[in-house]
């Protein structure tokens, strides 16, 4: 199976499934913290993880991805950072939406 | 800036991601004060399950041959096929995302 498949099934369908279960608190007060929090992630990640790949601390088999790097990485991998951001930040947010409420109520 | 040895991974790993998650903890903290408990249970769960959720699914990437790990710069410590310091990384991201959402939330009360 490629890295494409493995988000695919992995990562893109719970996401959605979490999307569509928490689709009123992803816009919970409202989309720049989230833009803000996906900026630091790729602005944080993406050194780290090409510093790593060119170090030799692993590596990816170009075979199983779509074979364009940028840097040292698959845009797979690019991919992959914001998909477990979304995947995380939308569970997380809608629990504290939840939890927002409980506590504005009476 | 070298990394070597087989605890390479785990050092940079943590020399990483380690300060960034005290500093946000403490900025959760510094936001919730008394109510920390009850932030960190709603957004502790999301994060240790997406972590075990992306560590089982490794698995079965890294025994397909998607990526491969360094003998040399790994403990050689592994779950499956998964190094535990990548099960490490996969807890780790995940709970830097949910600290992060979680101070992001803070951020939006206060700009609401």
């Amino acid at each position: 199976m490629t890295y494409a498949r493995f988000l695919a099934l992995f990562v893109v369908v719970p996401l959605l499934a979490f999307g569509w279960r928490y689709r009123k608190s992803i816009l919970f007060g409202g989309a720049w913290p989230g833009v803000a929090l996906f900026c630091i992630v790729y602005a944080a990640t993406s050194p780290w993880d090409n510093l790593a790949v060119k170090e030799g601390i692993w590596d990816f088999d170009d075979a199983r991805t779509w074979g364009v790097r940028v840097l040292y990485l698959p845009v797979e991998e690019y991919l992959f950072f914001g998909l477990q951001t979304a995947l995380v930040g939308v569970w997380v947010k809608g629990r504290l939406h939840a939890l927002s409420q409980r506590w504005a109520a009476p | 800036m070298t990394l070597e040895g087989k605890s390479a991974y785990l050092w940079y790993l943590l020399g990483c991601a380690g300060p960034v998650l005290l500093l946000q903890a403490v900025g959760v903290w510094a936001r919730y004060r008394g109510r920390t408990g009850e932030v960190m249970r709603a957004i502790l769960p999301p994060a240790l399950a997406v972590g075990a959720w992306l560590s089982f699914w490794d698995h079965f990437a890294i025994a397909s041959g998607v990526w491969r790990f360094s003998a040399e710069k790994t403990l050689g410590v592994r779950v499956g096929a998964v190094p535990v310091e990548e099960i490490l990384f996969f807890f780790l991201t995940s709970l830097l995302v949910a600290l992060g959402t979680g101070a992001a939330a803070a951020m939006e009360e206060r700009h609401a």
